[in-house]
C-alpha cells in the first residue's frame, strides 16, 4: 500500500503544471543599436552597366583589394511613440571610385507614429535636404516564420516598398512601438531586422536597451532644405539625369 | 455661438457619414486559459484572409480590444503574447454583421500546449499506444558504427543484464523482429549485435502471443515480450557487417565475422564466431521454443568457455509478396571447463545440516538447428503457411564432486565422492501448417492447423559414488558404494490438429472459438547396470524404469474481444481434457489418469490519453503435474538426495494478476513505468523432504490444501531528461516477495522472502561520448519457519561506465562494476568484488570504421562467480571459476554500404 500511495503522489507531481501566466513587461522606450551590412562586391558590380564598362577594372580591383562587407552602426532612440534614427559616423569612407549611395547611411530619420509624419535629414552628395512628409505606408504580408534577434523572438513579414523593392522585416511584439530602422515602420511591434535581398543590404539590431529617454535627445533634425518626397524624387532624377542606367541605382540608394 | 454651430454641423456630417458607411469592427477580450487572468498588452493583428496582408493592429487594454474602421471582407485575427501560443482564427465582416465579437479569447501557454499536442519540430522520443511502446531512434544519439544493442541500452525502461539478456520493464525480451519479420529465429542477442543503430527508425516493444497460441488460436496465457526494429527507408537496401579479431595474454583470443545483405524483399545474413573470452553473445538460442532465457548453448559465466559458432539467414518475398520464405541455420560448439564451490544449509525442524561441495566439470556440446517458414497467399481471401524446425544436440560431460555434510553442531555427518562421465544426444523436430480462409463479411474467418513433433533423447553415463556415513561421534559408521552404467532413452511423438472460427459483431466485438485435438506417445527408459566382473551387465531393477505413456488431449477455447480506439478488452477461457495411459514395461503395472484443466484469462488495455496507457491482465492456469512428479521412479544419481514420484498428485491452479501503467510526456521527455504482479497458487504441488539421521534426504511431491503460496512483484521506474546536463535520470524501485511452503520431516515449513532493490541510474549518449552510472542498495529478507536464524542480508552495487573520443581519432572507455554482499547469520563471510574493464584505441578512415583496440579485462583480477540465494528450505552460496584478468589487442572493421552510394552516417 505504501508503494501505491508513493506512486500516486509522484504521479501528481509529474502531472501538475505549475506554470502560471505572468504579466509580461512590454518595452515602450529605449535605445536600439543596429548594424547595417552591405555586400560591397555586389554594390560595386552595379556600377558596371552596359554603358559604363570602363568601370569594370575598378570592380575587379575592388574584388582583389577590398573587403566584401561594409558594416556601419546606427542608433534608434524611441519614446512616447516617436523614434529617432541616427547613423554613427563611419570610421572609414569609401574611395570615390567605388562609392555608391547604397554603401552609406545618408539619413537621420525622425518619425512621429501618432501623427504618422516623419522628418528626414538626407545627405545627397554635397547637398542636405530636410524631407518633411507623412510616414512611409507599407503593406506588410505576415508569415509564421520566427527567429531570434538580439534576444527577442521576432516574426517575419514581407513587403514591397517604393513599388518594386522587396524587403523582409522581423519585428518583435515585446516592444510596443511600431517603428524600425531608417523609414521602416507599420508592424505590430518594433522592427529589429530588415533585409533587402536584391539591394544587398541588411539591418540587424545588436542590442536593445530598455530605458527611459531624455526628451531633449528625441528632437527632429533641423539642417537642410525643406522638401517633400515628391519634390525629392524630382530633384534626384534631375541631378542624375546624365548618369544613364546607373541613375536608377542611385535613386534606390538615396530614397530607400 | 458661431463656433458652436460649426461644431454641430461637423458633428452631424460625421454622424451622417458614419451612418452611410457602416463602421466595420472586431472586438474581444484576451485571457489566459488556465488562470482566466486578462492579458494586458496582448498584440492583436487583423490580416486579410486572402494574402495575409496586415490591415490593422492594436494592443489590448487590460485584455480588451476593439479594432474599428475596417472594410468588409474576410479576415484573420492573430493574437500574440510572449511565451503563449499564437491564436489565429478567421472571421467575416459584411453588412449583416459589421461587428464581429470574439468574446473571450483563451490563450494557452506554449509550454502547456506542447504537452497536449505533439509538435513537429522537436523529436518526440516515445509514443505510448495501447500496449505498444514506440521509441523514435532519431531521439537517441549513438556513436559511429554502433549496433542496435547500443541503442537499446539507452531506451527508458530497457536494460541489458550481464549475461546479455535484454529486459524491458522488468521482463525479459525473448524476441526481436526486423521490420516485423523473424531474423535469425528471434535470437535477441544476435539481432542486437548485428543490425546497425543507424539503420533503425523506430523500436517498438509489445507483448505477443506464443507461437503455439498464434497457430492454434488457443490462448495459453504466455506473453512473449517482443521488440520490433523498424528500419529506415533508406537503409533497407544495402550491405553491412563487421570483421573483428583479437589476441591477448594467456592465449585468450576472439574472432568474429558478420555479413548482411538487405533488400526490401530479401535479406541474407551470415555470421561466424570463435573465442575463449566468454563473449559467446552471438550464440544465444532459440529461447522461445525452449524457454528459460538465452541459456541453451550459452555460457553463464560459470567456468572457462571455448566457443565456436556460426549461422545463416535467408528471407525472400516474391510474386508481388504473395509468397515468402524465412529460413535460418545455426551451428555451434561450446566447451566449458571449471570448478565450483557450493555451501548449502538444509533447514530441519530445530536443526540444520551444512553441506560443502567442490565440483569440477568439463562439458562439451555441439548443436545444429534449422528452421524455415513458408507463407503463401493462395488468393485474396486465403493464406497457407507451413513451418519446420529441427535440431540435433550431441554432447559429453565429465563431472567430479567431493562433498561433506556437517551436523548443526559441527560434527561430520557424511562425505561423498561422486564422479560421472557420459555422453548424450538430443534430437527434436517439429512441423506445422496453417490454412486461413476469410469470408466476405469483415472479421469472419476460419483457420485449420496441424502439427507434428518428434523428440529423442539418449544418454550413456558411468557413475561412481563413494558415500561414507558417520555416527554422532564423527566416527565412520557405514559405506555405500555405487559403480553403475546408466543408459537413458526417451522418445516422444505427438500429432495435433484443430480449427478456429472468428466472427465480428457490431464492428467492435470479436468472437473466436477453437478446438484442438492432440495425441502424444512417449517412452522413457532409465536403466541402471551394476558391474559384474569387467562388464556392466547386471540390471539393478530398483533404480531402473521403463515407461510408455499415451496421452490424448482435447482443447476447447472461447474468446470474446471488444476493441475501440481507446479500449481493448479480451476475455476468454480454455478447457482441456487429457486422458493418459501409462504402462510400466518392467513391472507390467498400468496407470490411467484423467486431468481436466481450466484456463480462464482476461486482458484489458485502456489508452488514458495520448501520453498514458494502462493494462490489466488476469490469467488462471491449471498446472498438471509432470511425469517426474507423478512417476514412482527411483533414482540413485545423488544417493544423498532421493526423489520419489507421487501418482496421486492432482493439478494445481494458479491465479495471477498484473497491472501496468505507462506515462510519457514528450515535451518534458519524462515518464513513468509501473508494473505490479500478484500470484496465488491453489492446491499447490509441494516438494516434501525427509532427512534422516544419516543425512539422506528423501523427497516426494504432494498437494498442499491448507496453505496457498503467493508471490508478488512491484517494479516502478520514474525517468526524466535533465535538459541542461543532457542526461537521463531514472529512479527505480523493485520489490519482489514470495512465501512458499513444504513439509520437512513431516513438519510444515513456511519460507518467506522479500527482496528490495531500489536504484538510481544516470546515462547520457552523444556521438562523441557516453557515460552511465547505476547505484543502489539491496535488502533481502529471507526466513524459514523451521529456523530461529534468518538468512536476511544486505548488499550494495554500483556500475560506472564511460567512453569518449579523444583528439586524433583516439578513444578510451572504462567500465567498473562493484558488488558487495555483507556476511549474515548463515554465511560468515562478506563478499565484495570490483570488476574493472578498460580499453583504449584509435579509429581510422573517414567513417571511423577501422578500429584498433587494446583492452584489459578484470584489471584487478577479482572476478569470481558468486551467488547467494535462499530456496524454500535451504540457503545456498556458490562460487565458481570464471574468466579473470587478461589483456587483448584487437582489430575491428565495420563496413556499410546502403543504396547506390555510401551514405553519410549520422
Amino acid at each position: 500500500m505504501k508503494y501505491v500511495s508513493q506512486f500516486f503522489i509522484c504521479l501528481l507531481i509529474l502531472g501538475a503544471n505549475t506554470l502560471f501566466a505572468q504579466n509580461k513587461h512590454f518595452i515602450t522606450s529605449g535605445v536600439i543599436e543596429f548594424e547595417r551590412t552591405a555586400n560591397m562586391f555586389a554594390l560595386v558590380k552595379k556600377k558596371v552597366t552596359k554603358h559604363t564598362m570602363e568601370n569594370k577594372p575598378f570592380y575587379e580591383q575592388y574584388l582583389r583589394t577590398e573587403p566584401q562587407f561594409r558594416t556601419l552602426k546606427s542608433k534608434l532612440t524611441f519614446d512616447n511613440n516617436t523614434t529617432l534614427f541616427t547613423p554613427t559616423a563611419p570610421e572609414k569612407g569609401v574611395h570615390w571610385w567605388y562609392d555608391t549611395p547604397m554603401a552609406n547611411q545618408l539619413n537621420h530619420v525622425f518619425s512621429d507614429l501618432n501623427t504618422r509624419t516623419s522628418i528626414i535629414q538626407k545627405e545627397f552628395y554635397e547637398r542636405t535636404y530636410l524631407v518633411k512628409d507623412s510616414l512611409r505606408n507599407i503593406k506588410w504580408k505576415m508569415t509564421d516564420e520566427t527567429r531570434e534577434i538580439a534576444g527577442y523572438k521576432c516574426r517575419r513579414a514581407n513587403a514591397l516598398v517604393l513599388d518594386s523593392i522587396y524587403i523582409v522585416a522581423f519585428y518583435t511584439d515585446e516592444i510596443h512601438v511600431s517603428g524600425g530602422p531608417e523609414s521602416f515602420n507599420g508592424l505590430p511591434g518594433m522592427i529589429l531586422g530588415v533585409a533587402v535581398p536584391h539591394e544587398n543590404v541588411t539591418w540587424f539590431a545588436t542590442k536593445v536597451t530598455d530605458t527611459s529617454v531624455d526628451k531633449k535627445t528625441l528632437v527632429p533634425p533641423k539642417k537642410g532644405k525643406e522638401i517633400n518626397n515628391k519634390q525629392l524624387k524630382e530633384e534626384i532624377l534631375k541631378a542624375t539625369s546624365t548618369h544613364g542606367d546607373y541613375s536608377i541605382v542611385e535613386l534606390k540608394g538615396l530614397v530607400l | 455661438m458661431r463656433f458652436k454651430i460649426v461644431t454641430l454641423i461637423i458633428c452631424c456630417c460625421c454622424t451622417f457619414t458614419a451612418l452611410a458607411q457602416t463602421n466595420y469592427a472586431v472586438k474581444g477580450i484576451v485571457s489566459d486559459t488556465t488562470t482566466n487572468v486578462k492579458m494586458d498588452q496582448a498584440t492583436i493583428s487583423v490580416l486579410d484572409a486572402r494574402d495575409s496582408i496586415l490591415q490593422k493592429f492594436t494592443y489590448a487594454d487590460k485584455g480588451a480590444f476593439n479594432i474599428s474602421n475596417l472594410k468588409p471582407g474576410k479576415f484573420l485575427i492573430m493574437v500574440n503574447y510572449p511565451d503563449y501560443a499564437d491564436f489565429v482564427e478567421s472571421f467575416t465582416l459584411d453588412a449583416s454583421k459589421p461587428v464581429y465579437n470574439f468574446g473571450n479569447i483563451k490563450m494557452i501557454l506554449q509550454s502547456k500546449l506542447l504537452n497536449e499536442v505533439i509538435i513537429k519540430a522537436k523529436v518526440v522520443a516515445i509514443k505510448i499506444k495501447g500496449d505498444t511502446t514506440e521509441f523514435n531512434a532519431a531521439a537517441y544519439a549513438t556513436q559511429k558504427n554502433a549496433k542496435v544493442e547500443d541503442l537499446l541500452k539507452q531506451l527508458q525502461g530497457m536494460k541489458i543484464n550481464q549475461s546479455g539478456v535484454i529486459i524491458f520493464q522488468g521482463e525479459p525480451v525473448t524476441k526481436i523482429l526486423v521490420d516485423g519479420e523473424e531474423f535469425f529465429s528471434d535470437d535477441p542477442g544476435l539481432v542486437s549485435k548485428t543490425v546497425r543503430a543507424d539503420m533503425v527508425s523506430k523500436v517498438q516493444v509489445y507483448d505477443q502471443k506464443s507461437d503455439q497460441a498464434k497457430l492454434t488460436g488457443i490462448e495459453d496465457g504466455v506473453k512473449v515480450k517482443t521488440i520490433n526494429i523498424v528500419l529506415r527507408e533508406d537503409k533497407r537496401k544495402g550491405v553491412f557487417g563487421k570483421v573483428d579479431g583479437g589476441y591477448g595474454t594467456d592465449d585468450y583470443y576472439t574472432g568474429q565475422m558478420m555479413f548482411n545483405k538487405f533488400d526490401p524483399k530479401k535479406k541474407i545474413a551470415a555470421y561466424g564466431n570463435i573465442g575463449n573470452t566468454g563473449n559467446v553473445g552471438l550464440s544465444g538460442d532459440n529461447n522461445s521454443k525452449y524457454g528459460a532465457g538465452y541459456s541453451r548453448g550459452n555460457y553463464g559465466g560459470n567456468g572457462l568457455p571455448f566457443a565456436r559458432d556460426g549461422g545463416a539467414h535467408y528471407d525472400n518475398k516474391w510474386n508481388n509478396d504473395k509468397q515468402s520464405i524465412n529460413a535460418n541455420y545455426k551451428i555451434g560448439a561450446l566447451t566449458t571447463e571449471g570448478s565450483s564451490n557450493t555451501m548449502t544449509q538444509n533447514n530441519l525442524p530445530d536443526n540444520f545440516n551444512k553441506t560443502t561441495s567442490n565440483k569440477s566439470f568439463r562439458r562439451y556440446s555441439f548443436n545444429q538447428n534449422l528452421d524455415a517458414d513458408f507463407t503463401s497467399k493462395l488468393d485474396s481471401t486465403s493464406d497457407l503457411s507451413a513451418s519446420v524446425y529441427g535440431s540435433i544436440d550431441p554432447g559429453t560431460s565429465d563431472n567430479k564432486t567431493q562433498s561433506f555434510t556437517l551436523r548443526g553442531n559441527g560434527v561430520l555427518l557424511n562425505d561423498n565422492d561422486v564422479s560421472s562421465i557420459g555422453s548424450n544426444n538430443y534430437k527434436y523436430m517439429i512441423a506445422s501448417a496453417n490454412y486461413t480462409k476469410r469470408f466476405k463479411k469483415k472479421g469472419r474467418s476460419i483457420s485449420l492447423n496441424t502439427r507434428g513433433s518428434s523428440s529423442q533423447f539418449r544418454s550413456d553415463n558411468y557413475m561412481k559414488s563413494d558415500l561414507k556415513y558417520y555416527n554422532g561421534m564423527g566416527e565412520l559408521d557405514s559405506v555405500n558404494s555405487i559403480d553403475q552404467y546408466k543408459p537413458t532413452a526417451s522418445n516422444s511423438n505427438s500429432v495435433s490438429a484443430g480449427f478456429s472460427y472468428n466472427e465480428t459483431l457490431f464492428k467492435s466485438i470479436s468472437l473466436s472459438a477453437s478446438y484442438n485435438f492432440s495425441q502424444s506417445i512417449g517412452t522413457n527408459s532409465q536403466l541402471s547396470f551394476d558391474k559384474s566382473t569387467d562388464r556392466y551387465d547386471k540390471l539393478d531393477s530398483v533404480f531402473s524404469n521403463n515407461f510408455k505413456v499415451k496421452t490424448i488431449t482435447n482443447f476447447y477455447n472461447l474468446r470474446i474481444g471488444y476493441t475501440t480506439t481507446k479500449v481493448n478488452l479480451n476475455i476468454g477461457t480454455g478447457i482441456s481434457d487429457a486422458d493418459s495411459e501409462q504402462k510400466d514395461q518392467l513391472a507390467s503395472a498400468d496407470l490411467n489418469r484423467r486431468f481436466t484443466n481450466w484456463r480462464p484469462n482476461a486482458r484489458f488495455t485502456y489508452q488514458l490519453s495520448k501520453a498514458a496507457a494502462i493494462t490489466l491482465n488476469y490469467n488462471g492456469n491449471t498446472t498438471q503435474p509432470n511425469d517426474y512428479q507423478l512417476q514412482p521412479l527411483r533414482q540413485n544419481t545423488d544417493p544423498l538426495n532421493i526423489t520419489l514420484g507421487n501418482p496421486m498428485l492432482k493439478p494445481s491452479f494458479n491465479n495471477s494478476f498484473s497491472f501496468n501503467y505507462r506515462l510519457y510526456q514528450p515535451t518534458l521527455d519524462r515518464g513513468i513505468n509501473f508494473n505490479a504482479n500478484y500470484g496465488r497458487n491453489i492446491n499447490t504441488i509441494v516438494y516434501n523432504r525427509v532427512t534422516d539421521s544419516s543425512g539422506v534426504s528423501t523427497s516426494q511431491w504432494s498437494n498442499l490444501t491448507s496453505k496457498q503460496p503467493t508471490d508478488w512483484k512491484v517494479n516502478t521506474e520514474f525517468y526524466g531528461h535533465a535538459t541542461k546536463l543532457n542526461f537521463i535520470l531514472s529512479l527505480n524501485f523493485e520489490v519482489d516477495g514470495r512465501n512458499s511452503f513444504n513439509y520437512v520431516n513431516g513438519q510444515l515449513n513456511e519460507s518467506k522472502s522479500i527482496d528490495y532493490s531500489p536504484y538510481v541510474s544516470i546515462w547520457a549518449n552523444t556521438a562523441t561520448y557516453s557515460y552511465n552510472f547505476n547505484i543502489g542498495p539491496k535488502y533481502y529478507l529471507n526466513s524459514s519457519s523451521l529456523q530461529q536464524i534468518n538468512n536476511n542480508r544486505h548488499g550494495f552495487f554500483t556500475d560506472l561506465g564511460f567512453s569518449t573520443k579523444l583528439p586524433y581519432n583516439f578513444f578510451i572507455s572504462a567500465e567498473m562494476n562493484y558488488q558487495y554482499t555483507a556476511k549474515n547469520k548463515v554465511f560468515n563471510q562478506d563478499f565484495s568484488r570490483v570488476l574493472l574493464k578498460s580499453s583504449i584505441g584509435k579509429t581510422f578512415l573517414k567513417e571511423e570504421n577501422l578500429k584498433i583496440t587494446i583492452s584489459g579485462n578484470d584489471l584487478l583480477n577479482q572476478n569470481t562467480g558468486f551467488s547467494r540465494y535462499g530456496s524454500i528450505d535451504s540457503f545456498t552460496e556458490t562460487r565458481n571459476t570464471t574468466i579473470r584478468r587478461y589483456f587483448m589487442f584487437s582489430v575491428t572493421w565495420d563496413f556499410a554500404k546502403f543504396g547506390k552510394s555510401l551514405q553519410p552516417q549520422q
